[in-house]
């Protein structure tokens, strides 16, 4: 039960940022959107690894890798990391945006159009 | 915890996070965004310790709600006329959208609720048994790797394994997922270099533009 409850919390965060991603303008929203949904995906991930423990992870069990029983919390750790740089390097160019054409608006934004 | 007060608990929680998340694509001031933003981070953050992933709900906090939430927060004092957003048109988009959105959700709801999860486990009980699960486990009093007899319950070493996540993780990322730390590492440095690259240009041009004034 417990995990039907965080899967639908994680689907309720996901559908929220694609509303958003889909609708809004701002560029700094938009980027908003895309973590909620990077957010509840790493959140769905982590409650897959925690209640449903699969035949595929227990296959790799051996004397070598015995940790495998959590590899869902290492996939959620690569999936942080790359959000964190992801956004780091999108918040350097509004910064950019910002100072070059004065806009954070994405439909100002179209020079490569056509 | 009881199961069903964990239950509850992470219900409430969950409304909390899914308000402080529409507050977020509905806000139109940018900041108080941002603010909600690290609000729904927080119960995310708060549901990982509920179920047992102390270290992801760590690295929830540290780098989500320490990092992101505050550097958009930055960028919003930072980029002029960025506090104000246009807020989203009513239209045809506007109900197109909200539309796919809600029909995402309504398909994921209707997934997760239809299916067995506990038949997923009882699949790969069998699997467990066969494989060599049982020839080590945790001590939970000395806290370190032992070898146990194959009498021992699987829950109980997995329940062991789930409990002391930090040490498991640790030793997973410096050993089998060594490669892959060092990946993201020269990701993360590449982001870093792209960005301050980005910004150096702006800082450059930005004085060059003052000396033209004077």
């Amino acid at each position: 039960m417990t995990l039907e409850i965080i899967l639908i919390f994680s689907s309720a965060l996901f559908s929220i940022g694609i509303f958003g991603l889909l609708t809004r303008k701002n560029i700094v929203i938009t980027l908003m959107s895309l973590e909620l949904i990077f957010n509840s995906v790493v959140l769905s991930v982590v409650a897959f690894n925690r209640y449903s423990m699969s035949s595929a992870a227990f296959n790799e069990i051996n004397v070598d890798n015995f940790f495998g029983v959590l590899s869902g919390n290492i996939l959620g750790i690569f999936i942080i990391c790359v959000a964190a740089g992801e956004t780091a390097l999108a918040l350097a160019m509004v910064l950019a945006l910002g100072k070059f054409k004065s806009t954070v608006e994405l439909s100002d934004l179209s020079e490569m159009k056509n | 915890m009881d199961n069903s007060l964990l239950d509850i608990f992470i219900i409430f929680v969950s409304i909390i996070g899914i308000a402080s998340a529409i507050y977020v694509v509905a806000q139109t001031n940018v900041f108080r965004a941002a603010i909600a933003l690290a609000l729904s981070f927080m119960t995310v953050a708060v549901v990982f310790f509920a179920i047992n992933a102390e270290f992801l709900g760590a690295v929830q906090i540290l780098v989500y709600i320490g990092a992101v939430s505050v550097l958009m927060a930055f960028s919003v004092l930072l980029v002029k006329d960025l506090q104000t957003a246009s807020s989203s048109t009513m239209g045809v988009k506007y109900i197109l959208s909200s539309l796919t959105s809600l029909l995402i959700f309504i398909v994921l709801v209707f997934v997760i609720v239809g299916t067995d999860w506990e038949k997923t486990h009882e699949i790969s009980d069998p699997i467990i048994n066969e494989i060599l699960f049982d020839k080590y486990a945790i001590d939970k009093e000395k806290g370190i790797i032992t070898t146990v007899s194959p009498e021992t319950n699987i829950s109980e070493v997995r329940d062991g394994l789930i409990n002391d996540s930090i040490i498991p993780i640790g030793s997973m990322l410096s050993t089998k997922y060594f490669i892959s730390l060092q990946i993201i590492g020269l990701i993360i440095v590449a982001c870093v270099i792209g960005s301050i690259a980005v910004t150096k240009n702006t800082i450059e041009n930005d004085e060059e533009g003052d000396i033209e004034a004077i």
